[in-house]
């Protein structure tokens, strides 16, 4: 039974993991090869180590840098923490997803009554994620090796990757015995992500904190130094702490009923009065979801802000430095192109919230209230837009929080551009707008795709977009991205014709998903 | 114009699998009609159609003289609907989602809303993951009652219920029928088609295999008869005789209307003495129906 179990476990696990791997991969490799180019000669390596381990921001940035005159070390120095932020995110939304998520949906009930001991279902998952992240981890060691950036550097950096997924998987089994709902538990838990890199942030920011980093597992990856001093024991003290988080959650699990979390959802108002039209009432299911991705840019509209200042201050003393951020952010101002750059990084998140809103069509459709709704005299469209409304209205949510946030943070701060932030938070709008629009057409044409896809197409465009010149991508291929028609704002104008395409595009699809979703059977699957 | 539903020659193809093939159905204004048939015969199907919710392969429902695709907005003015599975919203209270169902429907601050939860002692303040399977249902009820809805629309719609509330559930239907509701009720629960349908029609394979009163039914399932005879009874040429069991002059049978007559002839030849003929129970007729390999 337990091996059915596992074997369930393990079918679902594959296609997703041999996804996200094949995402770090590429990513890896297209570091670690570009360095060659960038940095050809031996002086251009050193003015990069100095300049790099010279500024806060930088480091507060990207990290401690190690040796970065190897390719291996300027790669985990250079994605490294963003390799570890990708790793976590898969280990946290897939245990949360195969835990939480199957519980939620009543799934668990025949495998909590049946033979199995009662952990069962949470360990196979957590051990079927735990070979996933390996996996993960494989894949960027593979791709370090393949460049001729091997040794046991490349090892050690992917067993960290590994690591730091499994110690976020480790989390979201706790997070899961903590909320009911599978969407607060994966909150929960990418909350958690976040403070680990707020923390590291912290400690790299200023000399004199370097021991904070040992609180938080995107800090460990400069504890082990790779190709410089090589310690394995970050990496063995991340697995202690996937087994602590992990002994934690079957505790937990042993003292909650099936279905319920640790955090018992209280009584609530015996009616309403304001939820009357459909409207109000997708406004009302998706308001939890707003707030929480609204108060987490926010956060992170402030942490740019103020880092860009910092930048700001830096212009002109380094070019070497100045030349750094400008690979990021484009051309300009440097603090500008930071800013530019950052919330670039952001405007997907907005993205996200408003691809969110338009999904919950679907979670509505599958969760069978779609069929309670649709029977009351509601036009489909009607039903179908409300959730259109709100996705963008949350993505206006969102980008104000991250906007006003970050203006806060910089009209504090002398040499601050409030306005500037204000200017890179909207700017995000109208891709935003875009692909709402996408993925209401494919709710409309392809529902059982549409969530997947849905989200998937704006992340991988995204990132195509934003490690694209790493990357060498073909010009012909990245035109086709609509982040390829956002501008870095502030370090660019305003791309009014770009955001009209971007709108009038997004206008068009939700208008054929609507029809779409007028003409089509209710899929409750 | 005394026809609520009319559903003609309905089909409904899910790829190759054929849910419905040609249903038709009549229900007419102010009966309650039960709606039969074993699982994944085409009930549900059938209902969501009529809801608009599923569009079918081909042919087509009007209700109250409207179609049911083209005039859905309108329609659903007109119905009450409790779906077969209730599914809630995690975040919002059983109170909530009533009232969001009600508003809806443009009805706010129903008097009915209040007497109804009480009824059904629902309590509304509890979050939609809380709630058993029985209280979802109790929520859609109360949704659907709230209504004074020309058609209520009700699939299985006891499941989950206990007994108590179960008779709540009846009254709520006798008071529906009283006020002149047309009901269609889809289920499995022989006693309560008893009690509250007036007509029933048993669906199979996606098709309307038999209609009418529960007595016309009756009429068309095997009676069990039960006779000691003086001499043995020559049953030879009884038409519809079944499980027959002769044991000298006691004879255990089963006999289709048909074949009555000729049998109690038979057994008077033979001398009856004793005889005793039980109509078929509610389950017989329906096992008959739905054993699908009896055909």
């Amino acid at each position: 039974m337990t091996g059915v179990l596992a074997r369930l476990v393990w079918r679902r696990l594959q296609l997703r993991t041999a996804l996200w791997a094949l995402g770090l991969l590429v990513l890896t490799s297209a570091v670690v090869t570009s360095y060659q180019r960038l940095y050809p000669a031996p002086a251009d390596r050193a003015g990069l180590t100095a300049s790099a381990a010279a500024n806060a921001s930088f480091r507060a940035l990207l990290g401690v840098p190690g040796d970065l005159s190897t390719p291996g070390g300027y790669t985990a120095w250079r994605v490294g923490v963003f390799l570890g932020v990708l790793a976590g995110l898969y280990g946290l939304l897939t245990v949360v997803a195969f835990t939480r998520g199957e519980e939620e949906a009543g799934r668990w009930e025949l495998i909590w009554a049946g033979t199995l001991r009662r952990h069962a279902p949470l360990l196979v998952t957590l051990l079927g994620v735990a070979s996933g992240c390996v996996v993960l981890g494989g894949a960027v060691s593979g791709a370090l090796l393949a460049a001729g950036a091997g040794g046991r550097g490349a090892v050690l950096v992917g067993a960290w990757v590994a690591v730091v997924g499994l110690d976020f998987a480790a989390a979201g089994t706790v997070t899961a015995q903590l909320a009911a709902a599978r969407r607060a538990a994966s909150a929960l838990a990418g909350a958690a992500l976040g403070l680990a890199y707020l923390v590291r942030m912290a400690a790299d920011g200023a000399h004199g904190r370097a021991w904070l980093a040992w609180a938080s597992p995107l800090g460990w990856l400069e504890k082990v130094d790779a190709y410089r001093a090589d310690n394995a024991g970050p990496v063995l003290l991340g697995g202690v702490v996937a087994v602590v988080l992990f002994a934690v959650a079957f505790v937990l699990e042993g003292n909650r009923d099936l279905g319920a979390g640790l955090w018992h959802t209280g009584a609530g108002p015996a009616g309403t009065r304001w939820i009357r039209t459909p409207e109000l009432l997708a406004f009302r299911v998706y308001a939890g979801s707003v707030l929480g991705w609204a108060a987490g840019v926010a956060v992170l509209g402030a942490v740019v802000a103020a880092i860009a200042v910092d930048v700001g201050d830096f212009v002109g003393q380094d070019p070497q430095t100045a030349r750094l951020i400008a690979r990021f952010g484009g051309s300009g101002d440097l603090a500008r192109a930071y800013l530019g750059g950052s919330f670039q990084f952001i405007g997907v998140l907005v993205v996200v919230v408003a691809v969110g809103g338009v999904l919950r069509i679907r979670a509505e459709e599958i969760g069978g209230r779609a069929e309670a709704v649709l029977a009351q005299p509601v036009r489909r469209t009607r039903w179908a837009a409300a959730y259109l409304l709100a996705g963008l209205g949350g993505a206006v949510c969102a980008a104000a929080a991250a906007g006003l946030a970050g203006a806060g943070t910089a009209a504090a701060r002398p040499g601050g551009d409030p306005a500037g932030v204000l200017a890179a938070a909207a700017n995000a709008l109208p891709a935003a707008l875009c692909f709402a629009g996408l993925a209401c057409a494919l709710v409309g044409f392809l529902p059982r795709r549409a969530t997947v896809v849905g989200l998937a197409v704006p992340v991988v465009l995204f990132l195509l977009d934003y490690f694209g010149r790493l990357l060498e991508v073909p010009g012909a291929v990245l035109t086709v991205s609509p982040f390829h028609h956002v501008a870095t704002v502030p370090a660019e104008g305003f791309d009014l014709p770009g955001a009209v395409a971007l709108a009038v595009a997004g206008v068009v699809l939700a208008a054929l998903g609507l029809v779409g979703v007028q003409r089509r059977d209710l899929v409750p699957a | 114009m005394d026809t609520a539903i009319a559903a003609r020659e309905l089909t409904k193809d899910y790829g190759r699998r054929r849910a419905l093939d040609r249903l038709t159905l009549e229900v007419r204004r102010g009966e309650v009609y039960g709606f039969l048939g074993p699982n994944g015969a085409g009930k549900t199907t059938t209902l969501r159609i009529l809801l608009d919710l599923l569009r079918p392969t081909s042919g087509r429902v009007t209700v109250f003289g409207l179609d049911a695709q083209r005039d859905a907005v309108a329609l659903h003015r007109r119905i009450a609907y409790v779906p077969g599975d209730v599914a809630l919203w995690p975040q919002l209270t059983g109170g909530q989602a009533i009232d969001a169902l009600l508003a809806l429907h443009g009805v706010r601050g129903s008097r009915r809303r209040d007497e109804l939860i009480e009824a059904f002692r629902l309590d509304p303040t509890i979050r939609g993951r809380a709630y058993s399977k029985g209280n979802r249902q109790k929520v859609a009820l109360v949704a659907a009652f709230a209504l004074d809805a020309d058609l209520l629309v009700l699939d299985e719609p006891t499941s989950g219920l206990d007994p108590l509330m179960e008779a709540v559930f009846r009254d709520c239907l006798e008071r529906a029928r009283d006020g002149g509701q047309t009901v269609l009720l889809s289920s499995h629960i022989l006693g309560e088609v008893e009690t509250v349908c007036d007509r029933v029609g048993i669906v199979r394979e996606g098709r309307l295999v038999e209609e009418g009163t529960l007595d016309d039914l009756r009429h068309l399932s095997a009676s069990t008869v039960e006779a000691t005879t003086a001499v043995p009874p020559d049953l030879t040429g009884i038409p519809g005789l079944a499980d027959v069991s002769l044991d000298g002059t006691r004879l255990t049978c089963r006999v289709a209307p048909e074949g009555l007559a000729s049998l109690l002839a038979a057994l008077s030849r033979a001398g009856v003495r004793a005889l005793t003929s039980r109509p078929p129970s509610l389950e017989e007729v329906f096992l008959r129906y739905y054993d699908t390999a009896a055909s």
